[in-house]
């Protein structure tokens, strides 16, 4: 199920080498330097949103794939993370004038405070029960935001007053807003590879596989669960964070929606759990097709891309687990196989 | 003074009686013989041991001190790793990764890990140094028990509990399985083996318990076992007793 | 008017249809060791069916039984092509392929009639009734009696029919089952076509008194989780004390704390089942079966 990236090596003697660290920067640096140079480039509103959606997917799944992907534990709540990001930043720039790069920060560590008591009182359970309790917790988050109204403004949400300051997470060119996202992505990206090659990792991976036989062989599994989960829902926040700087407005419905919790999941499973690559191949492609869908058929078609969603996770889980990345390794494995 | 003591253990599940008041001990170095029919309670006895299921009554001591109540992780950090009739091997991980995990429960670093890994590939032949960067779910099943055995030893225990080690093995493999359990017994290593192959049992044990229904029938040497009428009538059935 | 009665009679009625909707999990996993996500979508689906059906003029009462028996057929189809495969395979794959069908089914229904609540409105079903100092709508005393009427009936199913018998001969020990000569696979197809079909079922007994819409349906699941968790999994008669406890707890809070408490209160009641008591009231097996796994 975890298809080793063929492109990024996460063994822990491949950085020993000069020429394999080389080749891992390179890894990084030119996806990264071509998605600025591409951010860069575009002049039309509609390719930027495109453009922002897709890294906030990508964001949204890698930050999953950390819990999900690598320790193997179905969340189906982390809208309730990414609505605790972008509540958390706004009201304490609206109320407090707080710069919402601080707010992030604040966002990030109240998610990881609730991953960490939400884990605590429910990584015993396995699969399904999990996965519904987490379910459970982001509708309590959105109640909560429906009916907090004093704090978050009920159901019509809260507006942010845009001005023209970096330091307030303002920007007058639109295409700064799609590099922040690419900078967290890079970031998140770097911790996901730096987990997957430390001790956590090799843990979650563990546990992901086989829970018992983890745990017969010394490995606390509820301790390393809860902490995966906090950093998974820390990351996710902080696009929550960015998410409401771009749209100048947040809400229940749309801050923490059940379809952003399926999206986190279902992007990362549909490019390839446990894979560095995977979450991020998930989002250009999902994301892409799920958009041009929606602006080619219309608004009566708004349920269309969730049904290419729901079919892609069936038969994705069942002809190909590993994923986009999962096939594509394959495929290359077979090749190499074949090469003299 | 023995490492291990079980006293009294019982473990129902609704009506049935699974164990019923087992009692043994096993001393330093010592290879411990579990045998007797399917259904005797053997594994039911390794899961109450290693922490996963527990006892309805009884005591289980290790060096000492009481691990009975205590979670598999914290049973396997007191000196007592088990393995799994079933191989259970992380899948997806390499044959190197797996063993790491084992080593990770004693230190912090995994290019530490990953060297006491190599260092325990060493009782295994050849094999499992060849096998380093595969994925464990490609290995052969007698491999995949060798993984799992070597990454229960990179714990370092003071006593392994293998759940019958030598599964599906040839004559060949199987007297490799003898010659490391008594490698680990000169190290001072202590090994609960449950098996069913006579041969590995006879030949590898110092003492065997013989478990039927779920009670502890006799505990012996092989000699004493082999001859014991009440043994050969429940389990073993001809004479000499190979399986 | 006692409010405490008024109370207590509304969560018992309620508390049929829970334990109803929530039979087909308990069932579903006891047997195949499976949770289907996608449970509460098929509530959902039922409730449209016999929406439809009303609008062609059927009583929803007198169709129900139809719906029951179609989606019983669509849920064995279901589980032959779809599930079966997932059996072998890591849970996960379950979550995914159960919650993916959910996605789908929604999205399908929400491309075919729209996003709209539909409301089935019966002349009878709206009148009130008096039972002792609680006046009952009589909807809810009708879906109440068909629940109860439809859990003895599988009840009896299991218990006093051939095939009843080698449903729970699976449950127990499904290689056992098979070295009697049952065939599983053709037992698993069932129970699925009967969890489903009940779920179904519930939809239909439920749409004269709540809307149906199509993201309905996870809220009807998490109701079901929660009942199955409270009554222990793979327990029918769990499922039916499950339910009446859920409905009566959802409607005392409802009333004395707020509406919208409600997930609030099946999250907590989630934790305090698993901390407490994790094997649930009937549960069949301890904890690590909560933690499900093979």
């Amino acid at each position: 199920m975890h298809a080793d990236s063929p492109t990024i090596s996460t063994s822990a003697d491949s950085l020993a080498s000069p020429s394999a660290r080389f080749r891992t920067t390179l890894q990084f640096l030119v996806p990264t330097v071509l998605a600025a140079l591409l951010i860069g480039s575009t002049t039309q509103q509609y390719h930027l949103d495109l453009l922002f959606q897709v890294l906030l997917g990508a964001l949204l799944a890698s930050a999953w794939n950390i819990v999900g992907g690598y320790a193997g534990q179905i969340a189906l709540g982390h809208a309730g993370f990414y609505a605790i990001g972008a509540y958390t930043s706004t009201i304490l720039l609206l109320r407090f004038g707080i710069s919402p790069w601080i707010g992030m920060l604040a966002g990030a560590a109240l998610a990881a405070l609730c991953a960490s008591i939400l884990g605590i009182l429910t990584l015993r359970l396995r699969g399904p029960f999990f996965a519904m309790s987490t379910v459970a917790f982001a509708e309590i988050v959105r109640l909560t935001a429906t009916h907090w109204e004093s704090v978050t403004g009920g159901t019509r949400g809260l507006w942010i007053s845009w001005k023209p300051d970096a330091w307030l997470m303002g920007f007058s060119d639109r295409r700064a807003y799609a590099l922040v996202a690419l900078g967290l992505l890079v970031l998140v990206t770097a911790v996901s590879f730096a987990i997957a090659r430390s001790k956590l990792g090799y843990l979650l991976r563990a546990i992901g596989s086989d829970e018992d036989a983890a745990r017969s062989v010394g490995v606390r599994s509820s301790a390393a669960k809860v902490l995966a989960f906090s950093i998974s829902g820390a990351f996710t926040a902080m696009a929550g964070t960015l998410s409401a700087q771009y749209a100048l407005s947040i809400d229940p419905p749309t801050f923490s929606s059940f379809e952003i919790s399926i999206q986190a999941a279902l992007l990362s499973a549909v490019g390839g759990m446990g894979t560095i690559a995977g979450p991020i191949v998930g989002a250009v492609t999902m994301v892409t097709t799920s958009n041009l869908l929606r602006s080619t058929l219309g608004g009566q078609f708004g349920a269309l891309h969730l049904l290419i969603y729901g079919i892609a996770l069936v038969l994705v889980m069942l002809f190909m687990r590993g994923g986009i990345v999962g096939l594509w390794t394959r495929v290359a494995k077979r090749r190499h196989v074949l090469k003299p | 003074m023995s490492l291990l003591t079980v006293k009294g253990l019982t473990k129902r599940f609704g009506g049935l009686v699974a164990l019923a008041n087992v009692e043994f001990s096993v001393a330093e170095a010592e290879i411990f013989g579990i045998i007797g029919p399917n259904g005797a309670g053997k594994t039911t006895l390794f899961n109450v041991l290693s922490g996963f299921q527990r006892a309805d009554a009884g005591s289980i001591d290790l060096a000492g001190r009481r691990i009975d109540g205590l979670r598999p992780e914290q049973i396997c950090r007191a000196g007592l790793v088990r393995t799994f009739q079933t191989s259970r091997v992380f899948a997806d991980m390499t044959v190197l990764e797996n063993v790491a995990v084992g080593a990770l429960s004693r230190v912090n670093r995994v290019a530490t890990a990953i060297e006491c890994a190599r260092r325990t590939f060493g009782d295994f032949g050849k094999r499992l140094h060849d096998y380093e960067p595969r994925p464990a779910e490609t290995l052969s099943w007698a491999n995949r028990a060798r993984v799992e055995m070597a990454r229960a030893l990179a714990c370092e225990p003071r006593l392994i509990a293998l759940d019958e080690p030598a599964a599906g093995m040839n004559p060949a493999e199987s007297n490799e399985i003898v010659e490391l359990l008594r490698r680990l017994k000169a190290r001072g290593i202590s090994v609960l083996l449950i098996e069913h192959n006579m041969r590995v049992i006879m030949s590898a044990c110092d003492r065997i318990l013989v478990m039927h229904h779920g009670e502890p029938l006799m505990v012996g040497s092989p000699a004493e076992v082999k001859n014991d009428k009440r043994v050969v009538a429940a389990y073993l059935g001809a004479v000499d007793g190979l399986a | 008017m006692d409010v405490f009665q008024q109370l207590f009679i509304s969560g018992i009625l309620l508390g049929g249809v829970y334990a109803l909707l929530s039979i087909g999990l308990t069932l579903i996993f006891g047997v195949i060791r499976v949770v289907n996500f996608a449970h509460g979508h098929f509530v959902m689906l039922g409730m449209y069916a016999s929406y439809w059906l009303w609008r062609a003029g059927i009583d929803p009462y007198i169709g129900a039984p139809i719906v029951f028996g179609a989606f019983f057929v669509i849920g064995a189809g279901i589980h032959h092509k779809m599930i079966s495969r997932t059996l072998t395979m890591p849970h996960l794959v379950q979550v995914f392929v159960t919650l993916g069908l959910a996605i789908a089914l929604e999205a399908m229904v929400h491309l075919a009639w729209g996003g709209d609540f539909r409301f089935v409105q019966l002349e009878y079903t709206s009148r009130i009734v008096e039972i002792g100092q609680a006046r009952v709508v009589v909807g809810s005393l009708v879906a109440f009696g068909f629940a109860l009427l439809a859990t003895a009936v599988i009840y009896a199913f299991l218990h006093g029919t051939d095939v009843g018998k080698a449903i729970r001969a699976t449950a127990q020990d499904p290689y056992a089952a098979q070295a009697m000569g049952i065939d599983i696979g053709r037992i698993f197809d069932l129970t699925f076509g009967l969890g489903v079909g009940s779920a179904a079922l519930a939809g239909s007994l439920l749409v004269p008194m709540f809307p149906a819409f199509p993201s309905v349906g996870l809220g009807y699941s998490l109701i079901a989780f929660v009942v199955v968790v409270l009554g222990g999994l793979g327990s029918v008669p769990g499922a039916l004390m499950g339910g009446l406890l859920v409905a009566l707890i959802e409607t005392f809070t409802a009333f004395h704390i707020s509406p919208s408490f409600k997930e609030g209160m099946y999250f907590l009641l989630f934790i305090l089942v698993l901390v407490l008591r994790p094997a649930g009231l009937f549960g069949l097996r301890g904890s690590e079966l909560v933690g499900i796994h093979r």
